[in-house]
């Protein structure tokens, strides 16, 4: 009996304690995140990109798209690519073991031919089957590299392989980018004469129900589904909220796939895409800042905050529940790869508050809140419950997250405000008010088997995400 | 009402300590998201508001603004009426803030005398002591906007406080003088560099370069100083300079910096060797190749294949075997051009 009450006393305080930590860290990042975006917004009001369009001291960069199963979108999505606003770029499309019609598509679209290139073979990869190249001089931008399937992290690795540029950009073939989106994410690279910048993160968003014609965004629009606009509100608290607050305390453990900017240098040298996980976004991360505290050099990962790039969301459960699942293992997988950086003073921040944070707050928190929701169940059954307590407890981080997500939209406004049409902002707060109690307790469940499939082995592949096409 | 509110009280102070503490917290998000919300509205409808108040004084004062830069000699009166009522205009803030707005706008897509007009105009107004104002603000962004006006209305007398701010701790701002420097003064603005303590960005030499590229019939300053500036950065800058404007006469300069001891310096100077094909340098070149560090031989090598000759070829032979791809490559396509049938290699074989 005594020793149920010990258990008790342990949960109750450990509960109070851990929710108390998650509550104040998310005040201090929120606080920080919103100081920050503006900081930044205000900054870069003054800027002027013309400069970079046409100099001939732009560094080069070298897009990397992988593509799977693309054919329905991949022509238009290679001539959105192709127009972006930038002097010295590349676009290379690897085309990773396609089953549809994808390269034969760009081949006859692009009139392209095989050429003999040499490859730096650094990385391994899958086998490379031949590489194209356009014969008409417009699209000498374009590279198609063709290549037996071995996955995304496979595929942007033999991209990475051939670049020879000085940056490498890694989209996701599908996403949209705003045509200034390249001067905007080289720009921390050459800002900095500290430290050495080695990669840059951009914000994701979402363009389900955005007009967008011939691969340009035209018009902004709040997507019909409910299970979009929860993931509006998400990202707006990812990626404006948090992600803003990491880059400031130079703490970033990941940068979204869809798209980020990289120094091809120090990529390469810390080994490329690892191809043995599905979380490989953030694994290149975690390893190029442990590549570079290994060699003492200074560097930093920046991120952006305008809106550069804008991705088709899951507009249904299956495929979102697949997406959260993918996220969960390799944040898992990524996390065990690298525990030794845990609470390791020899890696500074990256070990004493990146990695904590992320391993309590991203890899357990869900865990916990679910041995939480069980807790108050067995009280309920034991009829020990204490409803007084119960339900402050409830109100309290149900109003928090509806703070919290009062904040994005709120830094949203004061920034970059996409969503400007009449009745956007009381959809987005409807959407604040009910998603603690629906999309989260989605989103819990799928980490929850994100979890269950990492430990019994279950995988996923890319290019499970059925798409409808953005424009279409 | 008061029973009922000392009733809610004594309730509240019956609870345990904890409950309370958490009572505060909701009260405090409740109120957190009241005012959230009423700040969204609030801002969303004062930026619609804004935006048809600017519409109408933009429409209001575009039309007189084109008549006035577009009315002929004859037309003396209707330009100093217009002249009157803009003058009359510019005392209230919002006005003043769109027809300095719409200047400076006009003058953008502006040329020759019409945008001289505007100048003039801009003087007339008195639009100048507000820029002027503006560039004394102890506000960063509020200087730089300052800066931006004079500079776009080419108000010279500034050269004082805008070299104050060369050194200023604030990155943006002394950019911002930096380039207002170049815009107002020219290759005379350049002696920024000579007191500059902080390093250029790479950026921000990109903006300057385009600047300096826009400099019509001026002769290009001596930058042999520059060259052995204190200033790294200094140095780099000054190095695109002489590539930009092909300042071959300092192959000698070039040469020596190639021993420069940063590595950036050292870098920038190989290249622009190998974009001159000073052949002269291609001694001390393979001599530093050995103990560069690999992303320099890079640099090295590209420069040396510029300038190889047949001679060259048991050098870059033994560069086949390096261990960086890079440099492998260029070799191998050096060698390709030096000896095009005796390369046989299979360059993807590690």
């Amino acid at each position: 009996m005594i020793s149920d009450l010990y258990a008790y006393l342990f949960l109750y305080y450990f509960f109070l304690i851990f929710s108390t930590i998650v509550i104040t860290s998310y005040i201090i990042l929120g606080i920080v995140s919103i100081f920050e975006t503006i900081s930044y917004f205000r900054r870069n009001s003054f800027v002027s990109y013309k400069s970079i369009l046409a100099s001939p001291f732009s560094p080069s960069i070298s897009i990397l798209a992988p593509c799977y199963n693309e054919g329905l979108n991949i022509v238009d999505n290679v001539r959105s690519l192709m127009s972006l606003h930038y002097v010295n770029y590349q676009v290379i499309i690897i085309n990773d073991g396609s089953k549809d019609d994808s390269l034969e598509r760009l081949i006859k679209v692009y009139n392209l031919e095989t050429v003999k290139y040499p490859i730096n073979p650094k990385i391994k990869t899958a086998q490379i089957r031949g590489i194209y190249k356009s014969k008409n001089p417009v699209f000498e931008k374009l590279i198609v590299i063709d290549k037996e399937n071995g996955g995304k992290a496979d595929a942007l690795n033999a991209g990475l392989n051939f670049s020879n540029s000085e940056y490498v950009a890694c989209i996701d073939v599908d996403c949209m980018l705003i045509e200034d989106a390249l001067q905007k994410m080289v720009k921390p690279f050459l800002e900095r004469t500290d430290k050495k910048v080695i990669a840059t993160g951009g914000v994701i968003r979402i363009a389900n129900n955005c007009r967008i014609e011939n691969g340009k965004l035209m018009e902004v629009n709040m997507p019909k589904k409910l299970i979009e606009r929860y993931q509006i509100i998400e990202y707006l608290r990812s990626f404006l909220l948090g992600r803003m607050a990491w880059s400031r305390l130079n703490g970033l453990l990941i940068i979204s796939g869809a798209f980020g900017m990289f120094d091809r240098r120090v990529m390469i040298d810390a080994g490329g895409y690892d191809v043995n996980t599905v979380g490989e976004d953030m694994e290149i991360i975690v390893r190029m800042r442990k590549f570079m505290q290994d060699n003492n050099r200074k560097y930093k990962i920046a991120y952006i905050p305008d809106p550069l790039c804008w991705t088709e969301a899951p507009d249904n459960l299956k495929t979102l529940q697949l997406q959260r699942n993918r996220w969960t293992r390799g944040t898992i997988e990524t996390l065990r790869k690298h525990r030794k950086l845990f609470m390791n003073p020899k890696y500074g921040y990256l070990g004493m508050l990146s990695y904590p944070y992320w391993l309590i707050y991203e890899r357990l928190a869900p865990i916990v809140e679910v041995i939480g929701l069980l807790f108050l169940g067995y009280l309920y059954y034991l009829g020990a419950l204490n409803w007084l307590y119960a339900w402050s407890f409830i109100i309290v981080a149900y109003l928090f997250s509806i703070t919290f997500s009062m904040a994005a939209i709120l830094s949203e406004e004061l920034t970059y405000r996409q969503y400007t049409k009449k009745g956007d902002a009381l959809k987005l707060l409807v959407v604040a008010l009910i998603e603690p109690f629906t999309f989260h307790i989605f989103t819990l469940y799928s980490a929850l088997r994100g979890n269950f499939d990492y430990y019994t082995k279950k995988k996923g592949k890319w290019g499970d995400m059925v798409r409808k096409g953005l424009g279409s | 009402m008061q029973e009922y509110y000392n009733d809610l009280i004594s309730i509240y102070l019956s609870l345990p300590l904890l409950i309370q503490v958490i009572w505060v917290v909701i009260f405090i998000e409740i109120l957190l998201i009241l005012s959230s919300f009423i700040n969204l509205n609030l801002i969303r409808r004062r930026y619609q508001y804004k935006i048809i108040e600017q519409q109408k004084l933009t429409d209001k004062y575009q039309e007189i603004l084109i008549n006035y830069i577009y009315f002929t000699e004859d037309e003396i009166e209707e330009k100093n009426k217009s002249t009157k009522l803009l003058k009359i205009a510019v005392k209230n803030k919002s006005d003043r803030k769109v027809i300095q707005d719409l200047i400076l706008t006009l003058h953008n897509d502006l040329t020759g005398e019409l945008a001289v007009f505007l100048e003039t105009l801009y003087y007339d107004l008195g639009l100048v002591q507000y820029s002027l104002k503006k560039m004394n603000s102890p506000v960063w962004f509020i200087k730089i906007k300052g800066i931006r006006e004079v500079t776009q209305m080419k108000v010279k007398d500034v050269y004082t406080e805008t070299l104050m701010l060369i050194n200023h701790k604030n990155q943006l701002l002394r950019s911002e003088a930096q380039l207002t420097m170049v815009k107002l003064y020219q290759f005379e603005g350049l002696k920024f560099l000579d007191t500059l303590q902080f390093p250029i960005t790479e950026w921000q030499q990109i903006l300057l370069i385009e600047e300096i590229q826009s400099i019509r019939n001026c002769e290009v300053p001596d930058l042999t100083n520059w060259l052995y500036s204190k200033n790294d950065s200094v140095i780099c800058f000054s190095l695109k300079l002489v590539k930009l404007f092909n300042q071959i006469q300092m192959k000698e300069d070039l040469i020596k910096l190639v021993q420069h001891p940063s590595e950036k310096v050292r870098r920038t100077a190989i290249d622009i060797l190998g974009y001159f094909r000073i052949s002269e340098a291609k001694t001390i070149l393979k001599q530093i190749f050995k103990k560069s560090v690999a992303e320099t031989q890079l640099f090295i090598i590209q420069a040396l294949s510029q300038l190889s000759d047949k001679k060259d070829i048991p050098f870059f032979e033994k560069q086949l075997n390096s261990s960086d791809f890079d440099i492998k490559q260029v070799a191998y396509d050096t060698l390709k051009d030096l000896k095009p049938f005796l390369v046989t290699i299979n360059l993807n074989k590690e």
